[in-house]
């Protein structure tokens, strides 16, 4: 049995490792491209998310290339995401692929089906093996955090255009290709070298510094999200966000094991706007938004998938966040565009404009 | 010999080119029609330029060159601009220019609308119609050619309506066939226009300005505020007068100009000068075929050579316009 699952971001990384070192042969998809997502849309429902329709991709590029078996998370909250496995499940095979879903469902969903998916998934390796896995794809995913989040900050004071991502490339896949724990904790100093020598501009000075929040996929997804921190950092803007696949892991998957610090401190700063759950991230955003303006963030991109209840929800929120700290949010709400155009205007304008407050303050 | 500066504003409907002198007065504005072709639009543009300071009697000697516009990027390989910068910034710079105390920038150009608010001269927030044209130009155009009304005497029309007919503003399917149904009612045209200009003006308050704080001195920039109907409707909407400066068709170049003005302070132009206008430009597109993106490239060719590529998402075939710089001319128009 081949297994497969969607993209997010790089997490392709973490996961890949996971499930080779449990005996799985993986098949990962290729990386989405306007084919991925043409193919997903054409048998999503039109009024589904981005989300929805870019897995989706992901899984039937997958399946072209012989994957039997497909890995998917589940949910249960009021955000639609909850059921898109079940959906991409039904979908698959009316397309006519003899696919089987593992879906894995929190356990608050009922033990049962959470440990049914993970019976499948730990493929009966023997304990040491399921721990060294475990670690070692969770060692990828911190170290794949902390690249995202220097990258962020250097790209905006690189001396030479571009550089910062041709050293996070190689630097992913040098994670990538690390099997052993021993190997993975040594690709650490290896990246940590490679950042260090990035040269940097001269200019002193405070850089215009924005923060993300918004919907995890879309965050965490570059290609979803126009490749948002690659497009700032052109515009030397410094991006900075709370949102981390690390951290959300800690809060979902395993949250009786390991405590997210940054997630209670999203919550409470959340309060004073919202003392409830109402799905997806939406607390988060609001949290994120309070949060990032006390410490002192020139502006905020907000990112949601068009139609997406949460962040619609959030948003009205954040129009409060707005007035109380006076950090101005731009919103980006995005769906299937090709023409990059109006974003691009926006980000520039937007940049613009925190680069003459600043001036003013 | 006076420095000057050039501003370039391409639009989708049409393309602004302005020069401007030190102290950032108007000197020459051509407004021309896009049409399609941005590089034959420029070009022209740039001959008449240099034709109309012909006449002029003094030697004028181009020191920088900015352009704007949602055809910027093309623009910019093209002229061998010292800026490329973004519409709503252009805007804001000319409003600043013309009026200093401006709070509020209206401005709707042929594909969007925007709105920028301002305080103390510095841009504090923005907004840009991202989904829908139905208040932009171009709907504008296509209802006055619809309906048969050369689009100059449109406003006019509207001024003279004494019971304007309700019509929905915000989907343009739904507004063409409100407006169908209320002319086979019977309703006068001026009262159709007027109505249409009331929804046009209701949908920008509802889904561009979304209840910000519209603030006087309010300024009506671009294309659509030469529309007296549709500025009328604002000022009954709003409550008190919106102001259309004189060149308000111009104001994107004009700030383009004037951030050229203080971009080449502490560098030389890179501005190709004039010849541009006389060398044959052509562009040719691609489809890379190295990955599923399946990018767009696009080639600039200068008589079947090229010399400028852009386009792919990854950069490969990225090519800048330098080697078109031996086209420079120094940016002086001869008296």
């Amino acid at each position: 049995m081949k297994l497969t699952f969607p993209h997010i971001g790089n997490m392709y990384i973490p996961l890949r490792h996971f499930l080779t070192r449990l005996g799985h042969q993986v098949i990962c998809p290729p990386p989405s491209t306007e084919r991925t997502i043409g193919i997903g849309s054409k048998y999503a429902p039109e009024f589904a998310c981005y989300p929805l329709k870019l897995t989706l991709g992901n899984i039937l590029e997958s399946i072209e290339r012989g994957a039997d078996r497909v890995l998917m998370a589940g949910g249960i909250g009021p955000c639609r995401f909850g059921f898109y496995a079940q959906l991409q499940r039904v979908l698959v095979n009316a397309i006519g692929h003899e696919v089987e879903f593992i879906i894995l469902e929190p356990p608050a969903a009922g033990i049962g089906r959470t440990l049914n998916a993970l019976r499948k998934l730990l493929n009966r390796a023997s304990p040491r093996a399921i721990v060294e896995a475990a670690k070692g794809s969770w060692y990828k995913c911190v170290i794949i955090d902390e690249l995202e989040r220097r990258a962020a900050l250097l790209r905006a004071i690189e001396a030479s255009p571009g550089l910062t991502d041709k050293v996070l490339e190689q630097c992913l896949r040098k994670v990538d290709s690390a099997t052993e724990l021993k190997e993975i904790s040594e690709t650490e100093a290896y990246c940590d070298h490679a950042f260090r020598s990035i040269p940097l501009t001269g200019i002193r000075g405070r850089h215009t510094v924005v923060g993300i929040i918004g919907e995890i996929f879309m965050v965490l997804d570059g290609f979803s999200n126009r490749w948002l921190e690659r497009r700032l950092g052109r515009l030397k803007s410094q991006v900075v966000r709370y949102i981390r696949a690390s951290e959300w892991l800690k809060s979902n998957i395993l949250p009786w094991l390991w405590h997210s610090a940054s997630e209670d401190q999203l919550v409470r700063a959340a309060a004073p706007y919202t003392a409830a759950f109402f799905g997806g991230h939406g607390r988060e955003t609001v949290g994120g938004a309070a949060l990032m303006s006390q410490n002192g963030v020139d502006g905020l991109i907000h990112v949601m998938p068009f139609t997406c209840m949460p962040e619609i929800a959030a948003s009205a929120m954040l129009t409060r966040t707005e007035h109380d700290y006076g950090v101005p949010i731009m919103r980006l709400s995005l769906d299937e565009h090709t023409a990059d155009a109006g974003l691009q205007t926006r980000l520039e304008a937007f940049v613009d404009m925190l680069a003459h407050r600043g001036d003013r303050q | 010999m006076t420095p000057v500066y050039l501003g370039v504003d391409v639009g989708s409907v049409s393309t602004d080119i302005v020069l401007v002198d030190e102290s950032g007065n108007l000197l020459a504005g051509e407004y021309l029609m896009t049409m399609g072709n941005p590089i034959a639009a420029i070009q022209e543009g740039l001959a008449r330029i240099r034709r109309f300071t012909e006449g002029m009697g003094r030697k004028l000697h181009v020191c920088g060159c900015g352009v704007t516009g949602s055809g910027r990027q093309l623009a910019g390989i093209i002229c061998g601009a010292d800026i490329v910068k973004n519409e709503i910034t252009c805007h804001a710079v000319a409003a600043v220019r013309d009026t200093p105390g401006v709070n509020t920038i209206i401005e709707i150009g042929g594909q969007d609308s925007k709105i920028t608010i301002l305080s103390n001269s510095v841009v504090v927030d923005f907004a840009m119609n991202s989904v829908c044209a139905a208040g932009t130009g171009s709907f504008l155009d296509r209802q006055a050619a619809r309906l048969g009304i050369p689009i100059e005497t449109f406003g006019q029309l509207a001024l003279k309506s004494k019971h304007p007919v309700r019509i929905a503003g915000r989907c343009a399917v739904f507004a063409e066939s409100d407006m169908i149904h209320k002319q086979q009612a019977g309703h006068p045209l001026e009262d159709i226009v007027k109505g249409l200009c009331d929804a046009l003006v209701r949908n920008y308050l509802a889904n561009v300005a979304k209840g910000k704080k519209i603030r006087p001195p309010v300024l009506f920039q671009g294309g659509v505020a030469s529309n007296v109907g549709i500025r009328r409707s604002f000022e009954e909407n709003l409550g008190f007068p919106v102001t259309v400066p004189r060149h308000h068709k111009l104001m994107g170049a004009i700030g383009a100009a004037l951030l050229a003005c203080k971009e080449v302070q502490s560098k030389p132009t890179a501005f190709r000068g004039f010849t541009i206008a006389d060398c044959n430009l052509t562009t040719r597109g691609f489809e890379c075929p190295d990955c599923p993106n399946r990018c767009e490239v696009i080639q600039l060719l200068q008589d079947g050579k090229t010399v400028a590529r852009w386009g792919s998402r990854c950069g490969k075939w990225d090519l800048t316009g330098e080697a078109l710089s031996h086209l420079v001319d120094g940016g002086t128009l001869q008296a």
